[in-house]
């Protein structure tokens, strides 16, 4: 895709629409300037991805786990099922195929 | 009968303080409660009416109804919401529902974790509707385009943690922001 054809298009991400909640001056000068964060900025910038990597990890535990678990049902099931169909065959009277 | 009515009286009181306090800290709110983890820091992408939309979700549960709850996380010390994560978080339902063909709730959650625990709150917020959302992307559309004024933030105190301020309009005391 062509540049010109990528700018008519409108590309944007949620969180530089967000930036709109906190002021447009400063999306302006951002998209004119660049990001020019503070070192308090880059400290808290540093801060939210940590938690979001602690927060990714306990999301990928959680499912792991619920996969585990359906798995772990799923064996339980199977298990059953063939303990009722013995316990079906042992019980079947005599004389029946 | 009396003391079945105070008891009666009780339970309900203790129902609400329950519901209204259910999920708070770290766990899941009540309703998300059974819901299943589905995605998580997952990047949607979509074309919706001329805008090309991207966002990464953070996490969403898929309901026993069927339908997406959407949850972002934020580090901050105080346990509020911002107009800023209901944009985001709309920017997600949208998009998602666009690329995924689900339904979304129009419902979200802030998750906010405070800056120096790993405490968190879950905050239920109302997202904004398609038409809003569309419009704050061709208004920022138009201001990077230069075809468009901007204004200033209506907070005064983000005026002063501004990484711009020495060059916003010669640095205007924050009390000048409207």
């Amino acid at each position: 895709m062509r540049q010109g054809q990528k700018d008519r298009e409108m590309w944007v991400s949620a969180t530089q629409l967000a930036q709109m909640g906190i002021c447009e001056r400063q999306v302006v000068l951002d998209h004119l300037l660049g990001l020019r964060l503070t070192a308090e900025q880059r400290t808290a910038m540093r801060r939210g991805c940590d938690a979001h990597a602690a927060f990714k990890r306990e999301a990928d535990q959680h499912v792991g786990d619920a996969a585990r678990l359906k798995a772990a049902r799923s064996d339980d099931r199977r298990l059953a099922a063939w303990f009722v169909a013995m316990i079906a065959r042992v019980r079947r009277p005599k004389g029946l195929a | 009968m009396m003391l079945l009515a105070c008891l009666a009286a009780l339970c309900v009181a203790a129902c609400a303080l329950w519901l209204r306090f259910a999920g708070r800290g770290n766990g899941l709110p009540w309703r998300l409660r059974g819901a299943e983890l589905v995605y998580s820091e997952r990047v949607f992408a979509g074309g919706i009416d001329g805008v090309q939309l991207s966002a990464r979700v953070d996490r969403a549960y898929r309901l026993a109804s069927g339908d997406f709850v959407l949850a972002e996380l934020k580090t901050r010390s105080a346990a509020v919401a911002y107009l800023s994560d209901v944009i985001e978080l709309s920017a997600q339902r949208l998009v998602m529902a666009v690329a995924t063909g689900e339904r979304v709730q129009s419902r979200g959650y802030v998750v906010v974790q405070s800056s120096d625990s790993t405490q968190r709150r879950w905050l239920r917020v109302r997202l904004l509707p398609r038409e809003v959302l569309l419009g704050l992307a061709h208004r920022r559309h138009a201001l990077t385009e230069a075809s468009q004024l901007p204004a200033f933030t209506a907070s005064p105190g983000l005026c002063e943690r501004c990484r711009h301020r020495a060059l916003c309009d010669g640095a205007q005391p924050a009390s000048s922001c409207r």
